[in-house]
């Protein structure tokens, strides 16, 4: 039996168990984040490290009427040693219930019936991508890692709600560096194409070829620039931490919040929705609510619906969206616009051809302000020509701004890119953006 | 050769919120991480299987793994990355954490939440709790064997004002009061009036001018200067970045191997140590990952830079001198260069002096937003709490001050040390491919530095 099906028996069989010990006062919920991962990591075209991780994680929330408490502990899938462990941490989190005040906005847990996903995939191992960089990158100074296996999150409660959902992914998140001068790409998917591989390299190396010109040194001002889809998503991320969640928008804290609450009106061309149908990521929160197929946040430049965890809608009175405990969008999608690639360049004219954004952060978000780096493959265009690579440079700017007045037009084509965070646990979800046109681009320093 | 390192850890993280329970969660981790040492080459492996199967498996994975890495390594170790090591560590604790029981610590919480509550204004008040319990448990060949407990607690403290449309907040200490430490540091005496002080500076926000766009004398909070350690001097002096191996993530640094014992990265004043041996400190510890035995090293000494962030591997592959940080987050990730307790050393200015010094500058606390470049030179903090200071005195408080500049000229400005320090930390320094978050501490007195840019919000 492999991993994953030794992780799912152990799964249902010690979730039911526990759900059979309980009485008629108490509801539980279990949610299982897993992974079968490995991790090879390069620089300069060699192995650095090589970690093989198998980890699974069940967070287990129990509530009363009027109380409820969260535990979370790690199981094997050798279903023996897993019953232990749901036993001796049940008992814990039942006696510690006893201790608690009083929950004031106790959520029910969603009975939303049963679903099973499993994507199937074929993701390349260890072995593989070391053989594969040395034969295609030994010339360059290829530096990144592969991020490979199966994930799996999972979600029963007593309410006879029960959904799993498991995938193969595998993702090679790289740069290729020449001097200072660097490019950096992501090749992702279930299963390995060659085709993918070969062009991602071939289009980082052209790249990196336009950066052998002399770097351009810029004063600090406001610059037209074109962002392309990856420095897009610097931002539509960075805004994703609270910018869109009902609890921080309630307490003050919403970083758009003027958009949300009406007194302010971004483009029109700014419609942004939080798409579970891109299939990105378990369409489930961690209670076993069905998240909305699509929620639009923003709908033509005006702020339409909040990211909404059961607990907010609980405590605020409003209507749940399914969101994730922490109301950061998972799935974000920002619809295209009309400019076409080929008219880029000659669009931007004379300003900034921005790849990559970096150590983007919020620098005061009452006026939704954002302050980040240049990094990577980034130019200064002249009449619509590169001129050279541009000194990295620091912006801050407000994204009512950015996405509002400055806007000037959105690609007629979008980017899919993979969430490939890997704290603690690789991440799921992504983002699918197009690139931006924006006049006012204000750098700093 | 093979090591295997046990970690167990207990998180637990209480939170009230407006006096009511917001959130009380319990997280369990237990897991070893297998090392398999050939040719040369680690191989990694790690597993919440411990039982003697489950070992079995991780190292015959991690054997896989360092098999396939020799086939093209990065380099090729000599077994001098790994010394042999015997010995134990214990956070300094006063008062067990079972001393303290759940209803009296939730009790505690409720009340720091009331004591915030200086107005009908201050419409958010929230007091946390994070304690995490530690053991990691080492073994090697011919008895190597280290086991070290740590206790830690973090605390999250925030009041909220708001006045129509205006929202100001203050954390206690940019939520950076983290340390090894036990119960004691549920004193309610000590506790209650830092949470009183946070709901009136909060209202006296929102009365606040916006912080003026000038170029000033900036003194630095020690709850600030946390931040500005961590971000511009503990980073950039990471052997690991410098060498190269973060380039496609955190970045690279824009200091060069050839930088040790000739860069003048600041003023004479400025003192820099690595200091794992510091009571209380958030990542004080007696053994790094691969043994080496942790020592408080100078790393910038009289302005001059003197030594690096290096383990072992890193040593060894770039010839720098380095200090005991090869640290992996948990059982999980495989070690690699980290910060631990970087510290400024105290200096001899008592802080009213520096602001007698002042014709005109700011005093900022407690941080509330950063960002710094890829290879850790222009950087733009922001900070919850500013102070104005005309002709030496205090004059006035500021909402939302900012200031932002480089490195090096930031360092080389640095005019007065202060004679105290004081401690803070954080429980999520980010870093490394795959991603690891890890603890860290600094320790530093005020500081005023001279000729900064200084901006407000909005």
């Amino acid at each position: 039996m492999n991993w994953k099906s030794s992780l799912q028996q152990s799964f249902e069989k010690n979730t039911d168990m526990i759900l059979q010990k309980l009485d008629g006062e108490t509801e539980v919920s279990f949610y299982l984040e897993a992974e079968e991962s490995e991790f090879v990591r390069f620089s300069k075209g060699q192995v650095r490290q090589a970690t093989a991780v198998d980890q699974a994680e069940v967070n287990l929330t129990i509530k009363t009427k009027t109380k409820t408490s969260k535990i979370s502990f790690p199981m094997t899938g050798v279903m023996a040693e897993d019953r232990q462990r749901f036993l001796l941490y049940f008992g814990k989190i039942q006696k510690e219930l006893e201790a608690l005040p009083e929950n004031p906005f106790p959520i029910q847990f969603a009975s939303s019936g049963q679903s099973f996903t499993n994507k199937e995939g074929q993701t390349p191992n260890a072995e593989f991508i070391i053989d594969k960089v040395k034969a295609d990158a030994s010339k360059d100074d290829f530096v990144g890692y592969l991020a490979s296996g199966p994930i799996v999150r999972a979600v029963k409660n007593s309410k006879g709600t029960y959904h799993w959902y498991s995938t193969d992914l595998y993702f090679v998140d790289y740069s290729l560096f020449e001097g200072q001068q660097a490019v950096t790409a992501n090749v992702a998917g279930s299963r390995w194409v060659e085709a993918d591989w070969q062009n991602s390299l071939s289009e980082s190396r052209a790249f990196l070829d336009q950066m052998r010109k002399p770097k351009k040194v810029l004063p600090r001002g406001e610059y037209k620039a074109y962002l392309a889809p990856s420095a897009v998503s610097e931002l539509v991320s960075t805004a994703s931490w609270g910018g869109f969640s009902q609890h921080a928008f309630q307490v003050g804290q919403c970083g758009l919040k003027q958009v949300f609450d009406g007194t302010k009106k971004l483009s029109s061309m700014i419609t942004l929705k939080e798409d579970f149908t891109l299939g990105l990521c378990q369409p489930f929160s961690s209670n076993g609510e069905l998240a909305e197929n699509t929620v639009t946040l923003i709908h033509q430049g005006v702020g339409e619906k909040l990211l909404t965890c059961s607990k907010s809608a609980v405590e605020y009175k409003v209507t749940s969206t399914g969101a994730n405990d922490w109301e950061h969008a998972q799935t974000l999608d920002l619809a295209k616009g009309q400019l076409s690639k080929e008219k880029i360049f000659k669009e931007i004219g004379t300003g900034l051809y921005l790849s990559n954004l970096h150590y983007v952060n919020w620098s005061d978000r009452q006026s939704a302000r954002m302050t980040g780096m240049t990094r990577f493959a980034c130019f200064w265009v002249e009449n619509g020509d590169i001129v050279g690579p541009l000194q990295d440079m620091r912006f801050d700017i407000s994204l009512y701004d950015l996405w509002g007045s400055q806007l000037l037009a959105l690609t007629d084509f979008q980017e899919t890119s993979v969430n490939n965070l890997t704290y603690i646990k690789r991440g799921l979800g992504g983002t699918r953006l197009p690139g931006a046109l924006v006049d006012g681009f204000r750098l700093t320093l | 050769m093979m090591w295997i390192h046990k970690i167990t850890e207990k998180t637990t993280h209480r939170q009230i919120k407006n006096e009511k329970l917001e959130e009380s969660e319990t997280t369990i981790d237990r897991g070893a991480r297998v090392e398999v040492f050939e040719n040369g080459v680690i191989g990694y492996a790690g597993t919440q299987d411990i039982s003697s199967e489950g070992l079995i498996k991780a190292e015959q994975k991690a054997r896989r793994l360092s098999v396939a890495s020799q086939k093209n390594p990065l380099f090729r170790f000599s077994e001098n990355i790994r010394p042999f090591a015997k010995g134990q560590y214990k956070s300094p604790i006063q008062k067990s954490l079972d001393s303290v029981s759940l209803e009296a610590l939730m009790s505690l919480l409720i009340d720091c939440t009331k004591a915030m509550k200086t107005s009908d204004e201050i419409i958010l008040r929230q007091a946390g709790v994070t304690i995490v319990e530690t053991e990691i448990h080492s073994t090697g060949p011919q008895g190597h064997e280290t086991l070290q407990n740590f206790s830690v607690i973090s605390l999250n403290f925030m009041a909220t004002a708001q006045r129509g449309s205006e929202v100001q907040y203050r954390t206690l200490h940019g939520r950076s009061a983290a340390y090894q430490i036990g119960a004691e540091l549920f004193s309610r005496h000590r506790l209650i009036p830092n949470c009183e002080m946070l709901g009136r500076q909060a209202l006296e926000l929102l009365n606040a001018e916006n912080c003026p766009t000038d170029q000033v004398d900036l003194i630095l909070a020690p709850d600030q200067m946390y931040i500005q350690i961590h971000e511009s001097i503990g980073h950039p002096l990471e052997l690991d970045r410098i060498i190269g191996d973060e380039r496609n993530f955190a970045g690279w640094s824009f200091v060069q191997p050839k930088d040790f014992g000739n860069l003048q990265y600041g003023s004479k004043l400025m003192n820099v140590t690595f200091d794992p041996s510091r009571f209380g400190e958030l990542a004080s510890y007696a053994f790094d990952d691969s043994g080496m035995k942790a020592e408080k090293q100078f790393l910038i000494e009289n302005g001059k830079l003197v030594r690096g962030l290096g383990g072992l591997e890193s040593q060894e592959r770039s010839g720098l001198p380095g200090v005991a940080n090869f640290r992996s987050s948990s059982w999980n990730r495989a070690p690699i260069d980290r910060m631990a307790n970087i510290n400024l050393e105290v200096g001899n200015t008592e802080t009213e002096e520096m602001i007698q010094s002042m014709k005109k500058g700011l005093i900022v606390h407690s941080n509330r937003s950063w960002s710094i470049d890829d290879y850790r030179d222009k950087f733009q903090f922001g900070c919850e709490y500013g102070q104005w200071v005309e002709d030496g005195k205090i004059k006035k408080i500021v909402k939302n001050p900012n200031y932002r500049g480089r490195t090096l000229e930031f360092w080389r400005n640095l005019a007065y040390v202060g004679k105290d320090s004081e401690t803070f930390g954080t429980l999520n320094c980010g870093k490394g491919e795959p991603s690891q978050i890890i603890r860290v501490g600094h320790s530093s007195p005020y500081c005023l530095f001279k000729n900064i840019e200084i901006f407000g919000g909005g």
